[in-house]
């Protein structure tokens, strides 16, 4: 390969594009500021974890606006520019023109700094999710249980109090402890901005403070056999006060199960399933926007592992 | 004059084997219908012996029977096909076996029966291929219909869940393993040898063991609706694997034959790039897209044994109950700990399939961002922008592709403290993904642009590759992940990588390469009518999913909350249109190999070996072999000879 020596002369359509390029990067920045927060109306954002993703959703896409129109001023243009007029018969070639290494290097330099802005972002923001909460902060531990198809959830710090339904109180931090009975499930609020794996033989960890008072959405995210679409429930963020009363109001068993039942010898007897607080409590207050409206199948078996 | 290659026009056998007209017993023994004839037997025998010699109470449940069937349903087949004849002959001393002897005469690729038995020539191999991974792609694209038809409207009116599931697996895994072959199976197999001046594959009875085995291996694959379903999505967690219903056997012994078929298929065409190579063909003379077989192949060889090792493991916990991933006394709804089965770990089995599974993404990306950038210099009359930094950005990202699986496992709860490091990895993988993106854009800028289909793709490409990439960005950063992983928002962006490489780039290729296998043009008003038609449906189909995964809609769920009545319905009514544009496509493809408008030798006007000889490409494709001069892409050289007219014939040059 001989190596042919640039021979192009400046020329207008790169100035053109780089006009063009700088005009859409300041639209497309505006755009996404002013339309990104639309998508979020659907579902509500009630942790600090949820608000701070729903941040890094828009700043990423403004980050990512100089990306994309680069590639959509720089690719499409052409088609303007540099198109052969007629489909029919093939054009003569275009300029011999190769990158020299200032284009490369600097290609590879931007790129280069755009990943680490995006990498430094994510660390920060990883940090904060995962912050344990000041020392006087009173955290809420509650251990979750996935199991075909439903979660079960204790509060050890209420007598092992146990529920199907989630209740958690305002602004007080929350540390879940998750595990699985049979296969792996992922337990989610959207609302809240967590999702953290339901491992059999494992315990995982996340932390949240639910922020607004509501009613949501639980359910599994990950495939989990035949009725994982079915695997839902609500989840209550009420007052601290209530709370309590809720709380104490659950069934106490005999002994511990799930996350402290680990220990439990082989063969224990599984503690019955409908272990719901008091009936009168239970109920959707608020839009709980992710449940299905359809009833499931009759009579969705429980845990088989056959 | 001839072109910049020395290529010697005439093709006769190079050793004169030519024999006549074979008789209908030997058309048909051995053959594809020898090869079932076989697998059916191999079948029966080995499942009435596995009968005979278990207890009783291992065979309550079908899995040892249905695995040990599909064993000697894989042996039989190759005994039946003659494929075991050749090695069993070379080990006793024989002579070659007469069936693989290829007949080099006159109209051998217009004899059908050619195609329906082992042969080892790799264009019958690739045209093999080609038919193949169009069928699978059909079968994967009738799935993603069936999806949508239950998604149309809320409530699962059409199929139960247990159905559901199976179809979402199906079409999953269909899907993953078409796309696996459809650019390095039949225009791998079909190009490599010619685009390095070579007659053959280095090893051709790997080559046509790779076709045989993928064809086997699908076969078995689509046999699990038959043999209960199976609930698990393609990604097969194994718990879940170990509990479900047997269509679990079926789906690990497919999926391993096709990973070996890759594996093998792979590694044949990089031993024949390293070895064959024509006389000065350097390796800064190798086409792009042969660069991109040689990432896809290390990518390959290096990262399948994982998941096959994690899928034999599946096979024997289910079969013979042992504990790999297990750790839960079969039988028991009771929870215990670990240490108190077999202490299988369900995390094994994530980082082993992750492991395969986060490469096999770029096995996918690659082929097809090689075949775009071959194609793109070709449209645009200029020589690569960047050849070097293509090379590097395909050898980059295969590297780098290995050290970022555990972002698959951000929620999982699989080492917490790795996950910066796994989000740094996979943010870098932006940066030889970026050489790509340039070797593309500074190849078109001041091109001249000749508007044809394979060019069209690769702006189709442009527009879909970088919204997949940047919503790839999203996922890559933790907590944002954390809150999107398993939701529709994951299902889009894969769709819009996978679709706008390596899909977009088969079709690229199809319309680019299509009048060299068949020397006929595939239609292009039909085809304009395909580019737009799927372009415009796949935005609004999967555009739709980014906003339903913001919001929440889980992936594989049968059916969904009200507040996605609206989006569902509106993206299953664009993808039944998209699946109509498709069909329009396959049209294209039946009709102009028998009726479209004849092309040249060297249509395009390009420059790659290829080109230099007739199509269709003749058996051996080089009389004797080339001597290659200058790099693939030297469009507008002052120093070269301008290329040929389209149509010349190459003029042969005596004594090379």
């Amino acid at each position: 390969m001989a190596q042919v020596p640039n021979p192009l002369p400046p020329h207008r359509e790169l100035r053109t594009a780089i006009y063009v390029y700088a005009a859409l990067i300041v639209l497309g920045v505006v755009l996404v500021i002013v339309l990104t927060p639309w998508i979020a109306t659907w579902e509500p954002v009630a942790s600090a974890r949820a608000s701070d993703n729903f941040l890094t959703l828009i700043v990423f896409s403004a980050v990512a606006v100089p990306v994309f129109m680069f590639v959509m001023v720089f690719g499409f243009s052409n088609l303007y520019f540099f198109r052969h007029p007629r489909q029919s018969e093939p054009p003569r070639d275009g300029p011999y023109m190769v990158a020299g290494l200032g284009p490369q290097l600097a290609w590879i330099g931007l790129t280069a700094a755009h990943a680490l802005v995006l990498f430094v972002w994510g660390l920060i923001f990883l940090a904060r999710a995962d912050a344990a909460p000041a020392p006087g902060a009173n955290q809420l531990n509650v251990d979750v249980t996935g199991e075909q198809w439903q979660f079960n959830f204790t509060y050890p710090q209420y007598n092992n109090a146990q529920s199907e339904i989630l209740e958690l109180p305002v602004n007080r931090p929350v540390y879940f402890t998750i595990t699985s009975l049979d296969v792996v499930h992922s337990f989610s609020v959207d609302a809240l901005g967590f999702k953290e794996d339901a491992v059999p033989g494992v315990f995982t960890h996340i932390r949240v403070t639910p922020s607004k008072i509501g009613s949501y959405s639980l359910r599994c995210y990950e495939l989990c056999g035949l009725y994982h679409t079915y695997m839902e429930g609500p989840v209550r963020v009420v007052s601290a006060a209530d709370f309590d009363t809720w709380v104490r109001g659950l069934k106490v068993h005999g002994y511990p199960w799930g996350i402290n039942g680990a220990g439990a010898p082989v063969g224990a007897p599984t503690p019955p399933g409908g272990t719901g607080g008091p009936s009168g409590s239970v109920g959707p207050e608020g839009p709980q926007a992710l449940i299905l409206s359809h009833s499931p199948p009759a009579n969705v078996p429980r845990s088989a592992f056959t | 004059m001839s072109t910049t290659h020395e290529v010697p026009a005439s093709h006769e056998p190079r050793d004169g084997r030519v024999s006549g007209q074979p008789s209908l017993w030997q058309k048909l023994v051995p053959s594809h219908l020898t090869g079932i004839i076989g697998a059916a037997i191999g079948y029966f025998v080995f499942t009435a012996i596995v009968r005979a010699t278990t207890p009783e109470d291992a065979l309550a449940q079908p899995d040892i029977l249905l695995l040990w069937g599909f064993i000697g349903l894989l042996i039989g087949w190759l005994i039946g096909l003659g494929a075991l004849n050749y090695p069993v002959r070379w080990i006793l001393g024989m002579p070659e076996p007469k069936h693989e002897e290829p007949y080099r005469g006159e109209g051998y690729y217009r004899q059908i029966w050619r195609y329906f038995r082992w042969n080892l020539d790799h264009k019958i191999i690739g045209i093999q291929y080609l038919a193949l991974t169009l069928i699978m792609l059909a079968l994967g694209g009738t799935g993603a219909m069936l999806i949508r038809l239950n998604l149309l409207v809320p409530g699962t009116r059409f199929f139960p869940p247990n159905t559901y599931e199976t179809i979402v697996t199906m079409h999953g895994m269909l899907m993953i393993a078409t796309m696996f072959s459809i650019i390095v199976g039949p225009f791998g197999n079909y190009f490599v040898p010619i685009m390095i001046g070579a007659r053959d594959m280095a090893f051709p009875r790997l080559n046509a063991l790779s076709w045989h085995l993928l064809a086997v291996g699908v076969f078995i694959f689509l046999l699990i609706p038959f043999v209960g379903g199976l609930q698990t999505g393609w990604t097969f967690y194994s718990p879940l694997a170990d509990q479900t219903e047997p269509g679990a056997i079926a789906f690990a012994v497919g999926v391993i034959l096709m990973l070996v078929s890759s594996s093998i298929g792979l590694v044949n065409m990089l031993a024949t790039i390293i070895t064959m190579r024509a006389p000065g063909m350097r390796w800064t003379r190798l086409p792009l897209f042969l660069w991109g077989i040689i990432g896809t192949a290390i990518l390959t060889a290096t990262s399948a044994p994982s998941w096959f090792s994690g899928l034999i493991q599946v096979l024997l916990d289910r079969a013979y109950h042992t504990t790999f991933f297990l750790n839960i006394v079969p039988g028991s709804d009771t929870f215990v700990s670990s240490a108190a089965t077999g202490g299988g770990n369900a995390y094994l089995y994530e980082v082993t399939f992750w492991f395969f599974a986060h490469p096999e993404v770029y096995i996918l990306a690659i082929p097809g961002w090689a075949a775009l950038m071959e194609v793109t210099t070709v449209f645009s009359r200029k020589p690569a922008f960047t050849y070097k930094l293509a090379i590097l950005g395909i050898l980059g990202v295969t590297l780098n592709s290995f050290l970022v699986w555990g972002h698959h496992l951000f929620v999982s709860g699989w080492a917490p403290a790795l996950r910066g490091y796994y989000m740094f990895t996979t943010e870098l993988i932006s940066i030889p993904t970026g050489f790509i993106f340039i070797t593309i854009l500074g190849t078109l800028w001041r091109g001249r642009l000749w508007m044809k289909l394979p060019l069209a793709w690769v702006f189709a490409f442009l527009w879909t590759f970088t919204i997949g990439g940047i919503t790839g960005i999203f996922l890559s950063d933790v907590p944002l992940d954390i809150q999107m992983h398993g939701t529709y928002f994951v299902a889009g962006h894969f769709h819009y990588v996978i679709l706008g490489s390596m899909l977009w780039g088969f079709f690229a290729l199809c319309y680019y390469w299509f009048p060299k296998i068949t020397g006929r043009f595939l239609d292009e008003r039909l085809g304009w009518v395909h580019f737009w038609g799927t372009n415009i449906t796949f935005n609004l189909v999967f555009a739709t999913f980014f906003l339903m995964g913001w919001q929440g809609l889980p992936r594989r769920v049968a059916d969904f909350a009200p507040l996605f009545d609206i989006p569902n319905t509106f993206a299953s009514i664009f993808a039944f249109l998209l699946g109509a544009v498709m069909v329009v496509f396959f049209a294209n493809v039946i009709w102009s190999w028998r009726y479209g408008e004849k092309a040249s030798a060297n249509p395009w006007n390009a420059r790659t070996l290829e080109w230099q000889v007739p199509s269709p490409v003749p058996p051996e494709n080089f009389a004797a072999l080339p001597t290659v001069k200058e790099g693939p892409y030297e469009y507008g050289t002052p120093a070269a000879p301008p290329p040929p007219a389209p149509g010349a014939k190459p003029v042969p040059t005596p004594g090379s």
